[in-house]
């Protein structure tokens, strides 16, 4: 058994799941977007490998599947699916998790520790992207196109996620998927609409993707 | 000429069913409306005049839709609009009992009137393919138009200095408001869709012109998004599971 010193199981399972994001994010950003490879975000890793060694704690649990199907979607050699689908998405997805948990009072003191760890490095990743967004990839109309192209595949593979987190988290610490992807929307619409992104446009979008379309 | 080979082809039967759901659901749903503002009316003699001028125009709306229905072969299905609108009726009756002016005007004003707002604008585009429907929907989404202005005004100046006492009431309204208003979008998502229109869009456009009307009223844009599309999420996986709402 390899339940993470400290911590019970299902924040085990929740560090386990953070390592998975932060350690793809690492490995594409140094691949395909060096800006977004910042000190804050090296710092979360090596607090995650104080206690995260491998997958264990994670493998034959209900999130297993939908976590591999989420980091897959994002997984890729291709700059804009790296900004789109890691540096934008699922950094805000990462986001809203640590914000949740970190201001939990059922967490423990490590895990929340780590969440505001995990929270400045997407804080910073959110800082730096819509400049590197609007220079690789455009604005407006083009943007959205290429959110529409590179979003798509990981918003169709949430509809499991969502139902694994509630059945994990939400009895023991109050977190819902439904929760948690409004705080992503929001956060989404905000960074869309100062990169002029028509915003009904980009909410019919997401709509749509959710719904399976 | 024998004007019976002028008649247009009929309609492939998925289409005339959804077309007389989507139909039955205006127009009974217009009559809904028009109680909503009757019933508000009376619990605020201030208002009763102008709300049953509005009660009124819903009424109007629901008679224009018939009319044309009618003239386009379009028998509005009544048991479905039943179906959908009971949840609704309930909570308005549970609001007007209560007295309850403000729920009944967030309910009617800004959660119906989305849905309907959402729907006739995605109509128009292909109105032309059900003649005399484009002129009847383009003037009620107007005046659906004018309807929540006034109810933003009203509630802007009844919440001025008191916005958190109305994100509780909006909080409040919202659980079974867009639980039943927002099933119902999804409900009717397919049969928008075989009509010509989009499910997802109007469903997109519905939860976005909601998130805007509660940011004129005072919720910050950010937390305005994260409310309606908290709402919206569990109505959504059961869309994508096959669920009805309702
Ligand atoms: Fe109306
Ligand atoms: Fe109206």
């Amino acid at each position: 058994m390899n339940v993470i010193t400290g911590i019970d199981r299902s924040e085990a399972l929740l560090w386990t799941i953070l390592d998975r994001f932060e350690s793809l994010a690492v490995r594409q950003y140094a691949d395909s977007a060096r800006a977004l490879l910042t000190p804050e975000k090296a710092a979360v890793v090596t607090l995650l490998r104080t206690r995260v060694h491998g997958d264990d704690d994670l493998t034959g649990t209900p999130l297993a599947a939908p976590i591999d199907a989420l980091t897959a979607s994002v997984t890729s050699a291709n700059e804009a699916r790296v900004l789109i689908g890691q540096g934008l998405f699922l950094e805000l997805i990462g986001e809203a998790i640590y914000r949740s948990f970190g201001e939990n009072v059922a967490t423990s003191e490590p895990t929340r520790a780590l969440c505001a760890s995990g929270s400045a490095a997407s804080a910073r990743v959110r800082e730096i992207l819509p400049g590197l967004l609007r220079e690789r990839i455009g604005t407006g109309e083009r943007l959205l196109q290429a959110i529409m192209n590179e979003a798509a595949p990981l918003l169709r593979s949430l509809d499991d996620l969502g139902e694994g987190i509630d059945a994990t988290f939400l009895d023991r610490f109050g977190v819902s998927f439904a929760d948690l992807m409004g705080d992503v929307a929001a956060e989404l619409i905000a960074v869309c609409i100062a990169l002029d992104v028509d915003r009904r446009k980009f909410v019919a979008f997401l709509t749509s993707a959710l719904m399976g379309m | 000429m024998d004007t019976v080979t002028t008649l247009p082809a009929p309609r492939p039967q998925i289409e005339q069913e959804s077309i007389e759901k989507l139909m039955g659901l205006a127009i009974f749903g217009e009559k809904v409306a028009a109680k909503i503002y009757l019933l508000a009316g009376e619990l605020r003699p201030e208002y009763t005049s102008l709300l049953t001028q509005f009660a009124r125009m819903e009424a109007n709306h629901g008679a224009w839709f018939l009319e044309a229905s009618r003239a386009n072969g379009i028998e509005p299905d009544r048991a479905f609009a039943d179906r959908e609108l009971g949840y609704l009726i309930s909570q308005v009756d549970a609001h007007f009992a209560a007295r309850d002016f403000d729920a009944l005007i967030i309910v009617q004003g800004f959660i119906v009137e989305s849905l309907a707002i959402a729907t006739y604008e995605s109509f128009l585009p292909i109105a032309d393919r059900y003649p005399g429907t484009a002129r009847a929907f383009g003037q009620a989404l107007d005046e659906e138009r004018y309807h929540v202005d006034w109810v933003v005004r009203y509630l802007r100046l009844r919440y001025f200095d008191a916005v958190d006492d109305f994100r509780t009431l909006a909080e409040r309204v919202n659980v079974h408001g867009i639980d039943c208003i927002g099933g119902t979008m999804m409900n009717i998502s397919e049969y928008l869709d075989n009509v010509g229109m989009s499910g997802a869009y109007c469903a997109g456009a519905m939860m976005d012109g909601y998130t805007r009307l509660l940011e004129s009223v005072g919720f910050e844009q950010k937390d305005a998004t994260k409310h309606v599309v908290g709402m919206f999420m569990p109505l959504i996986r059961k869309y994508r599971r096959g669920e009805k709402t309702k």
